[in-house]
């Protein structure tokens, strides 16, 4: 699977990644390499591997595999390596067996990395895995120590879906303390954990959104507890059981999360319930959206949700392979009249509604704007103040509620009320195409400016890596390595 | 004149067609008590909304919540205020509440809805709070009323609505309530606040748009062979899962938790683990909808299997005027829950899930069961032990298969009209040493409906109107031990007796009131409360039987003057709403035509000759139990005028002598039934013997209805105001016409009653609304039975037209 007789260079990594069955987040590319023709390429032989994270400051890459997480130099020399699994467990055990003993037979089973994050307030990475329910590792930085692995509480379960690519987290607040001189170190719960998980239908467990803290001490009760939780409210979303049971199959997966100023975005894959018959035999339509919410939000009455595509040559693109979020270089944010601060977010797609789980190898690169998504919501939301039509969201409410008016008024910093909320978008917000491939299937992308060009790249399915230079969105310029 | 009394026949041909129609099937009062303002009302100006209320017998006060106020008023006389406390919206909250689109002197008050007693002196009490719910601590200490200002959350405790239907009891310390959970009452909640917080699962199939109206306490823990729990009924109707109709459909339910509850561990957590819902019927005469429980009232025994649940149900369709009265008891929803087979959904292909009988093995512990013997065999003490499978059963299965059907197989009272709103019921002792249960059950026009259901023979012994002005009742509460009543509605509070025997002033009133709380005192000749009289009481309750009472005294004939070619009235009030009236002369029955008139105050002689002189009888025929009683009202000696002056007006009222002439005794026999009279529904519309008005406005009046009426339902004749005198011209015509009309619509009731669509309410409506009402009402209809009866009331003055 992987190329052997290249020389070894990160961005074969990527390559190796994306070739993974088992791969869809987006890889980030480390500063430019030092030598434009060398190639490294990091083969590890006992694992496939599923997500990576490059430290934003020293370019180390960390890797999460299955039954491992590595850690590799920024030219990719394997540095250090924990073993996460196989571990004896049961899917059906909850909690898991290591909390109390389970009545159901325990295999020995791969613990598969669903989620890799460096928590840089903590100084740690968090590298959340399929066993027990779907318990956290802790990692030190350095080293891979394990600090910790919280695993007593439902709060530590964040999921028990198998699969590597459902999951997204966005850490916000980290910085919040450091920008603030009147305190001296983080205060406890500080960060937040925006998480977003495929639940696999067990949405009694699991929500499939959540806000949650992320306290220093890794063994602390309140690690991975909910931001804010009374009788009826909390910083979470779950699939209603009345959507379950309507449609068995509905699952949430989440593709990409960001955070951009004072906002956590997520896109998503998930059954469009309007184009998808209710019984279970018949074929699934998917569609893409995007969800907003205020990353101050505790409530989660800002949650707003569009779908999202992407249209070449009169062909719908509507299934989001992977994304990539980023401030655009100046050429581009001329092109787009933009600032050099408004962020862009690359998106593949693949063609049409269905095979979520083998999307068609058309697919697509497609740029949007933040402002013109925001410029979208905002509109939503003024018009459903205004009293018009309804909350049209229908996987998460089951019926239709109507706007309310009201007076207030609606700015850019609003971040909603106990009415007109959750809110769903009607129309599709469309990206522009930048580039397609229509053979091999693109499975992951990454971006960064260089000078004043902004350079894409993107993987393919079958294990290549390609270079594209977006500068003028009406030519879409692009170019190739 | 031939005008006149054209006219008379033409309007009289109408009443012919609706009148007559009493339908056994629908329950009228016996009696009418109209609105008089003796009964103790409470209200303050500016404060509305008095619709929650806690009766504290042991604080000799009633509880009174309105919109930003608490009262405590003197249980024995509401009027006299304690205390009262205020309860405001902040300016801030109220901003606020207006920022969500709510209207800021309507929605963004504080109503208090939540009133529960926590200890001697405390009271837990919850507002709207301007769509922000919250609650607080009140005392009543040395006569005052104070809010402790704890301020706490309302969220699940209160509606965030104002005008919400919502239900709320407090066992112990646990706050059970059943209400919506958020700002657009989209989230259903049944919550216990206690320790441990319970509530129901977030499920269509749990609750599904649920209008909560009631919840009661049954300690079924006590002397339970089984070891069962105490339980918390619930009422509430909800779209219903189990009908596969293109349109909503809402259905009754019943449910109930257990008291011990504490959810499940994994499965459940912090959710009931014992929520059991089951259909609840009542069925109505006609085919229709499922009726909709609207209140529901707990008669305790001290036995708890012997508890009844009465529930008030009104139409689903907005058609439809009849409302009902169906009781269940506690027992036989008990076993429904413990023993019954539940409802399973099933996917069906192309459509939505069905919910069918479930046949499969039912897990053990039994789902939705309280913790009782067989599962502390099992080692599970706590609900917290209950097994996931059971647990995971109940979860996706809370509705029983089988419907709670009523214990008498129907409803104990069906009733036309205006909507029945609350119900409460009292027991009473009778003097047969029986328990009645009596009925107290508020309608959306102000009245109070008294009834009792004799061994299946709806009764409603009286109607009494509470309001002045048409409002609906919100609230009831009864204290049984004061014998009072107390109402609540937007306007105010009024306290009522539940009995009022002195009305009665004869023996056979008294017995034919067939109230269980009045009986007729032989030593004192007085017709007073049960609980009060002497050994020497009667009281004939089933049977209404009379032959206890003394022999009454006799009717005197009351000496009246024949002017001939003058109309003439000759008054008889029925005691009776159910009672028909017979008119005799010269031992021939009378019946309305060209020359009788015979309306609910009496009788009308057109054109008077010589001929008519004689004696008058007017009997009320009331069927008591089936069978016919017979009573003489009034008796009238007509004598020829000696003095013929014709021209000279003279008003029959004045010309009465007082000298008894003839004596009359009560006649008993049963005479035919008259099928021509009119309607007796309207005893508020007295007329006036003494009035004498002017003929020109009377005439102007009754033809330009003659010409409304015509042109309504003779479209034939619908040529401009002088059809009325071109029909009026062919009497003979209009004969005919009569005797078809009457011919059609004797033979089949049925068809009567959808000619008449949406007014065949009237013989309760009619008791429940002014005729000013009734004739606008009418108006928009093609038949207007009332609309003739008030009129012509209003002309039975028109006695002498020797103007025309």
């Amino acid at each position: 699977m992987f190329p052997s007789s290249s020389p070894h260079l990160l961005f074969l990594l990527l390559l190796s990644l994306l070739s993974s069955p088992l791969l869809s987040a987006p890889a980030v590319p480390p500063p430019p390499p030092p030598v434009a023709s060398g190639r490294v390429v990091y083969r590890p032989f006992d694992t496939s591997l599923t997500h990576l994270t490059v430290h934003r400051r020293t370019g180390e890459v960390f890797v999460g595999a299955v039954n491992r997480v590595m850690k590799l130099s920024s030219n990719l020399t394997e540095m250090r390596s924990h073993m996460t699994g196989p571990v004896e467990d049961n899917a059906k055990c909850y909690p898991p067996p290591s909390v109390r003993a389970c009545a159901h037979r325990l295999d020995s089973s791969d613990n598969v990395n669903k989620l890799l994050l460096v928590d840089y307030t903590g100084n740690r990475l968090v590298a959340c895995g399929s066993i027990w329910q779907g318990v956290c590792q802790f990692l030190r930085l350095e080293d891979l120590f394990k600090l910790g692995e919280p695993h007593h509480r439902k709060e530590h379960y964040l999921s028990g879906a198998r699969e590597a690519d459902g999951m997204a987290g966005v850490v916000v607040g980290e910085d919040d303390w450091a920008a603030d001189p009147k305190r001296k170190k983080p205060s406890k719960g500080g960060s937040r954990l925006f998480i977003g998980a495929a639940i696999d239908g067990k949405s009694e467990y699991f929500p499939t959104l959540s806000s949650r803290k992320l306290v220093a001490d890794e063994e602390s009760v309140n690690m991975f507890s909910l931001v804010y939780q009374d009788e009826f409210v909390s910083s979470q979303i779950k699939i209603p059981s009345d959507t379950l049971s309507l449609y068995p199959a509905f699952d949430i997966y989440y593709v990409y999360g960001f955070s951009s100023r004072t906002y956590v975005y997520f896109l998503t894959l998930q059954l469009d319930t309007q184009l998808t018959q209710m019984d279970a035999g018949g074929e699934k339509f998917f569609t893409s959206k995007i969800v907003r919410m205020c990353s101050n939000d505790t409530e989660f009455y800002s949650y707003v949700e569009f779908p999202l595509g992407c249209t070449k040559d009169g062909v719908e693109y509507r299934l989001v392979q992977a994304a990539y979020k980023q401030k655009p270089g100046r050429r581009l944010a001329q092109a787009l009249g933009l600032s050099e601060d408004d962020d862009v977010l690359f998106v593949v797609f693949s063609q049409g509604q269905k095979n979520r789980s083998n999307p068609p190898r058309e697919t697509v690169l497609c740029l949007f704007t933040l402002h013109d998504i925001n410029l979208a919501m905002r509109e939503r939301i003024r018009s459903c103040y205004r009293g018009e039509g309804r909350l049209s969201l229908p996987w998460l409410l089951n019926k239709e509620l109507p706007c309310i008016h009201t007076p207030k008024q609606i700015g850019d910093d609003f971040c909603g009320l106990v009415l007109n909320q959750p809110l769903g978008g009607l129309r599709v917000i469309e990206g522009n195409p930048l580039y397609e491939d229509r053979t091999e299937g693109m499975g992951a992308v990454a971006a960064y400016t260089y000078g004043e060009h902004t350079v894409v790249f993107v993987g393919t399915r079958s294990g290549q890596l390609k270079k594209v230079r977006g500068v003028r969105m009406d030519v879409c310029g692009c170019c190739w390595v | 004149m031939s005008l006149l009394s054209a006219l008379s026949i033409v309007c009289g041909l109408m009443l012919h067609v609706s009148v007559n129609a009493i339908d056994t099937r629908y329950c009228v009062p016996r009696k009418t008590v109209p609105y008089e303002n003796k009964l103790k009302l409470f209200r303050e100006e500016g404060i509305f909304n008095y619709t929650t209320m806690l009766m504290r017998d042991d604080l000799g006060v009633l509880l009174l919540g309105a919109r930003e106020a608490v009262y405590a008023l003197d249980i024995n006389n509401i009027s006299v205020r304690k205390a009262v406390v205020y309860w405001r919206v902040t300016e801030e909250k109220q901003r606020e509440c207006t920022y969500k689109g709510k209207h800021a002197e309507v929605e963004c008050r504080n109503y208090i809805r939540t009133l529960h007693r926590v200890n001697d002196t405390t009271m837990y009490v919850c507002g709207t709070n301007a769509f922000s719910p919250t609650c607080d601590y009140m005392t009543f200490v040395k006569g005052q009323l104070k809010l402790e200002g704890k301020q706490e959350e309302g969220k699940g405790k209160c509606p965030f609505d104002p005008f919400q239907r919502y239900s709320s009891l407090m066992v112990g310390n646990d706050l059970y309530s059943a209400t919506s959970i958020n700002f657009l009452g989209s989230e259903p909640v049944v919550l216990r606040s206690s320790d441990l917080a319970l509530r129901t699962e977030f499920k269509s199939s749990w609750l599904s748009e649920p209008n909560f109206v009631y919840m009661d306490f049954v300690g079924e823990s006590f002397n339970s062979p089984d070891g069962d729990d105490d339980k918390v009924y619930m009422f509430f109707s909800e779209n219903a899962m189990e009908y596969d109709f293109y349109s909503k459909v809402t259905v009754s339910r019943v449910a109930r938790v257990c008291k011990g509850d504490m959810g499940g561990q994994r499965t459940l957590q912090r959710k009931w683990t014992s929520f059991l819902k089951a259909r609840l019927d009542c069925s109505l005469p006609e085919p229709s909808l499922p009726p909709i429980v609207q209140d529901v009232f707990l008669l305790k025994d001290d036995n708890w299997e012997k508890s009844v649940f009465y529930a008030v149900f009104t139409p689903q369709s907005g058609l439809s005027q009849v409302s009902a009265v169906c009781a269940y008891s506690v027992s036989a929803i008990r076993d429904i829950f413990n023993e019954g087979k539940f409802k399973t959904p099933v996917a069906v292909e192309t459509s939505h899930v069905k919910w069918v009988m479930y046949t499969g093995e039912v897990p053990v512990p039994r789902p939705g069961a309280c913790i009782n013997s067989v599962a502390r065999k099992m080692e599970m003490n706590r609900s917290l032990d209950l097994p996931d499978k059971t647990l995971q059963f109940i979860r996706d299965r809370p509705l029983m298969d089988e419907a709670v059907h009523p214990m008498t197989g129907g409803a104990l009272l069906v009733k036309r009209g205006a909507l029945l709103t609350r119900i409460v019921v009292d027991n009473v002792l009778a003097l047969d040493e029986q328990r009645y249960a009596v009925m107290f059950i508020g309608t959306e026009n102000g009245y109070i409906q008294k009834a009792v259901n004799y061994e299946g023979e709806m009764f409603i012994i009286e109607e009494i109107q509470l309001y002045e002005s048409s409002v609906p009742i919100n609230i009831l509460r009864l204290s049984s031990s004061k014998g009072q009543l107390y109402a609540g509605s937007e306007f105010g509070a009024i306290q009522m007796p539940v009995s009022n025997c002195s009305r009665y002033e004869t023996c056979a009133d008294c017995i034919l009131a067939r109230d269980p709380y009045c009986a007729w005192d032989l030593l004192d000749e007085y017709c007073s409360s049960v609980y009060s009289v002497s050994f020497s009481a009667i009281q004939s309750l089933k049977e209404g039987d009379l032959s206890q009472c003394p022999p009454s005294d006799p009717v005197a004939a009351v000496d009246f003057t024949l002017v001939p070619g003058n109309n003439i009235q000759l008054p008889c009030q029925l005691h009776s709403n159910l009672a028909q009236v017979v008119w005799r002369f010269a031992h021939q029955t009378l019946h309305s035509d060209k020359k009788y008139y015979i309306y609910s105050g009496g009788l009308l002689i057109l054109q008077a000759s010589e001929l008519d002189a004689g004696l008058y009888t007017c009997d009320s025929v009331e069927l008591i139990n089936g069978r016919p009683y017979n009573r003489t009202v009034a008796v009238y000696q007509l004598q020829l005028y000696s003095d013929a002056r014709v021209g000279e007006s003279t008003t029959p009222g004045n010309e009465v002598t007082n000298s008894p002439t003839t004596i009359y005794n009560v006649n008993t026999a049963a005479p035919e039934p008259n099928l021509g009279i009119e309607d007796p529904l309207t005893p508020q519309n007295q007329s006036d013997t003494s009035k004498v008005t002017g003929l020109e406005v009377a005439v102007a009046l009754l033809s330009l209805l003659c010409l409304i009426l015509t042109g309504v339902i003779f479209l034939i004749w619908n040529q401009g105001r002088f059809g009325c005198f071109k029909f009026a011209k062919r009497p003979s015509e209009s004969e005919a016409k009569r005797h078809s009309a009457e011919y059609m619509h004797i033979p089949s009731r049925t068809s009567e009653i959808k000619l008449v669509g949406p007014d065949s309410g009237r013989p309760c409506s009619a008791n429940n609304n002014h005729s000013a009402v009734d004739f606008k009402g009418n108006g928009e209809h093609h038949f207007t039975p009332m609309a003739n009866i008030s009129s012509l009331d209003g002309l039975g003055y028109i006695n002498d037209e020797s103007e025309i």
